[in-house]
């Protein structure tokens, strides 16, 4: 059996993470923890390992570009979707440019995930 | 426009004036443009578009372009073309002002220079506008914004 | 092989070879390319245009295409810096094979962007919403090239525009009109002119002043003003006008608590000024729409005076409860029909400063009333009266009629009214003597800390003056020194 693939939930909404935590339930996942900040972030990375984080980009404590940063000096193969309110292609492009794999801007609806994860798991792992 | 605008527009027309002259030129009090014409004998007009839309002139006569122009190359009479020359410049160096601290959301025209008080510039209706006196030396100009 | 398809004479030659219709011949791209309108061109890994493009996109770009042009250099001038920016960022990344379509889709800068057209001098004439879209080309599993369209989507965008537009005026009429409904639409327009007028002329001093004067006399003319602007408003409880004229005032005193002010220095207070203005004209505008409305539906006279007792009602309640004081207030004889329309205004105004005038500076606070033998509560009345010639009103307090030994003492202590040392005043002359000073404001301000609100009572008390000699009309003050007072105002019917 597939090993399940390990997912760590940054956003510093409840609701978001829960969300986001839903609808990828149908996905071969295993939550390895949800982060309402920067900082617990980058503990929980450095704990847990995970194959793939979901980032919001507008947090307390550290920013999601700043924490990207720091994640894939960590682990540089780890896949990162930027989940934001900043809409604006500026702050896709730089999260793109600084190694994130995918970006969807909120509000997002369930399929808009559910393809931009499947889109990313589809890349070899 | 806010008050950040306006000071902006003010103080890049301060500092040309202090840096080209070395002589500081004064602001009056700024107010809202009515139909009363605001044209002198010379105007160099830009256009900015882009995330806000609007106009910016300078309005001077030649006496004042005179002088200005005597301290920069030391000729003590201009014909015409570089009075209007000047003008641009002034207006040029504005807006370079203006691309530069508001830059990469705007785009700025290149001046355009009108002569004669025949009418007064056209600006947008729906957009309120600011007239700032000058005064440099004696002299008496005005720095005329309207931005969105 | 362009002849077979013109005829169509070997269509079904095509149909039988599947091999020629997988990929179009050199002739059938050029075609296509022709006729297709959408602007379409492919970039190279150096982001060149290549041969090969629409006519439409031409058109769409209005602009000369020279095969091997820097796309960049074609945006040049026509969209904002910043996108040029991003889109250096953007091609690059096009070029990765490890970002999916959709990923590069969300942070394409060119999927809406406003484009710019210039004339030959380099003057904006006009400007299009355009939409660039860019797909990868692969050539053995590597990405070649980029296939890119381009569409004009001006129609989509000045239309959602326009509804974003109309949605928010929409929402600030609708703030608005919550505000203004309930105002009688004569107050109302009186409000409007009144305040347009006040505020025009606060620009024009603006614009006059030279800046070798001091400004202070200007600045506190403004004040002045906009206290007369924002108590209109608040007697109609105007509170979206009343905020604005707020920050306008806090602007205004900033500057007259600064020394050495300069053009610049006024800045903040010239853009409220502005903002007042615009939703001034804006609430005017709204208004024209319901002229119709108002005129089929204008209040009746009654109504009309109705309006004013409540007006009055509401003004006593507020400053008896910012000034702690009790008062009844008694307006059973006053009957607004008996005043001429031409007077309702002048009459209005002046009602509302003696009022204020009597509520601060004659009523007492209950505790004070008690001290003295009065019934804690105050009683303020006001009633009409009018013959063939004249027509006013009175209003009366059981107040003091100002504090009055103040008063006396600083008439006392000054040189004009030497003469009251040496010859003191009888009753009546002391009457009249007290309605002079109440209308010189100089001697009659006190060093309370209230000095402010006081010289802007006593301010108004000299427009009074001034406002009743214009008209030739008349004010007869009739006094006790602790219990009673009674203002009479009249004017000429004719």
């Amino acid at each position: 059996m597939q090993d399940r693939i390990k997912v760590l939930i940054v956003d510093d909404s409840l609701i978001i993470r829960e969300a986001i935590h839903k609808h990828l339930k149908q996905f071969n996942i295993e939550v390895v923890g949800t982060a309402e900040d920067g900082k617990v972030a980058l503990e929980m990375f450095k704990a847990t390992s995970p194959d793939i984080v979901t980032l919001d980009i507008t947090m307390p404590e550290m920013d999601g570009l700043t924490v990207l940063e720091e994640m894939l000096k960590i682990k540089s193969d780890v896949k990162v979707m930027v989940v934001t309110a900043l809409s604006d292609k500026a702050t896709g492009l730089k999260a793109i440019k600084l190694g994130a794999k995918s970006f969807l801007p909120k509000p997002f609806t369930p399929d808009k995930i559910r393809d931009s994860f499947q889109r990313l798991i589809g890349q070899n792992l | 426009m806010n008050e950040t605008d306006l000071h902006f527009f003010i103080d890049s027309t301060m500092n040309y004036f202090e840096e080209i002259t070395n002589q500081k030129a004064s602001a009056g009090i700024p107010y809202i443009k009515d139909e009363a014409p605001v044209v002198l004998e010379y105007t160099g007009i830009i256009g900015i578009s882009g995330k806000r839309k609007g106009s910016i002139y300078i309005t001077a006569n030649e006496a004042m372009l005179s002088e200005i122009a005597n301290i920069i190359l030391g000729i003590d009479k201009l014909g015409k073309e570089d009075i209007k020359d000047l003008v641009g410049e002034i207006a040029n160096t504005i807006s370079g002002n203006v691309r530069q601290a508001y830059g990469s959301d705007f785009m700025i025209s290149v001046p355009v220079v009108v002569e004669g008080q025949a009418r007064d510039i056209k600006l947008p209706d729906n957009i309120q506008s600011f007239v700032v006196p000058l005064t440099w030396r004696d002299h008496k100009s005005f720095l005329v914004v309207c931005l969105e | 092989m362009s002849e077979k398809i013109q005829t169509g004479e070997n269509q079904e030659e095509k149909h039988t070879n599947p091999a020629s219709s997988d990929h179009p011949s050199g002739d059938d791209k050029s075609i296509i390319l022709q006729t297709v309108e959408e602007g379409v061109f492919f970039l190279n890994s150096d982001f060149e245009i290549e041969p090969e493009y629409s006519s439409a996109f031409v058109d769409i770009v209005d602009q000369e295409v020279n095969p091997g042009q820097k796309f960049l250099d074609l945006l040049s001038h026509r969209v904002p810096e910043n996108i040029i920016n991003n889109l250096i960022e953007y091609l690059n990344l096009l070029f990765r094979e490890d970002l999916d379509n959709e990923t590069l889709d969300e942070i394409n800068p060119l999927s809406k962007v406003e484009f710019h057209y210039e004339n030959r001098w380099g003057l904006w004439t006009s400007s299009k919403f355009l939409s660039f879209r860019f797909r990868r080309l692969m050539n053995q599993a590597k990405i070649e090239r980029l296939v890119c369209t381009v569409k004009d989507i001006t129609q989509t965008e000045s239309l959602t525009k326009k509804i974003e537009e109309i949605e928010e005026t929409t929402n600030k009429q609708m703030d608005w009109l919550v505000n203004i409904l309930r105002i009688a639409p004569p107050l109302l327009k009186e409000f409007i002119d009144v305040s347009e007028t006040e505020l025009d002329q606060i620009d024009t001093e603006l614009k006059n002043f030279t800046s070798s004067n001091d400004c202070r006399p200007l600045l506190n003319k403004v004040i002045k003003s906009l206290h007369q602007l924002m108590n209109n408003a608040s007697l109609l409880n105007l509170s979206i006008f009343s905020e604005k004229l707020l920050n306008f005032e806090n602007e205004v005193q900033n500057l007259r608590d600064r020394e050495n002010l300069n053009g610049s220095d006024f800045v903040p207070a010239v853009i409220q000024l502005g903002e007042v203005r615009q939703m001034l004209k804006d609430i005017k505008a709204l208004m024209q729409r319901f002229k119709h409305y108002s005129n089929t539906l204008r209040p009746t006279r009654r109504y009309e005076g109705g309006l004013l007792i409540r007006t009055i009602e509401n003004l006593v309640k507020n400053l008896s409860r910012q000034l702690d004081k009790k008062i009844n207030f008694d307006a059973a004889h006053f009957d607004h029909a008996i005043i001429p329309y031409s007077h309702q205004q002048i009459f209005r105004e002046f009602l509302i400063i003696l009022v204020r005038f009597s509520i601060f500076y004659g009523i007492e606070t209950p505790d004070e009333r008690k001290s003295n033998n009065k019934d804690p509560v105050g009683l303020l009345q006001i009633e009409t009266f009018s013959d063939r010639r004249i027509c006013g009103f009175k209003l009366r307090h059981d107040g003091r009629l100002v504090r009055i030994e103040r008063l006396l003492q600083k008439t006392i202590d000054s040189v004009e009214t030497q003469s009251l040392r040496d010859h003191p005043l009888g009753s009546s002359q002391l009457g009249s003597e007290v309605v002079r000073l109440l209308f010189m404001p100089s001697l009659a301000t006190p060093t309370l800390t209230e000095a402010e609100y006081i010289k802007e009572i006593f301010g108004e008390m000299e427009m009074v003056k001034k406002k009743l000699k214009m008209h030739r009309g008349r004010i007869k003050i009739t006094f006790t020194s602790e219990n009673f007072c009674e203002y009479t105002i009249s004017l000429p019917i004719s």
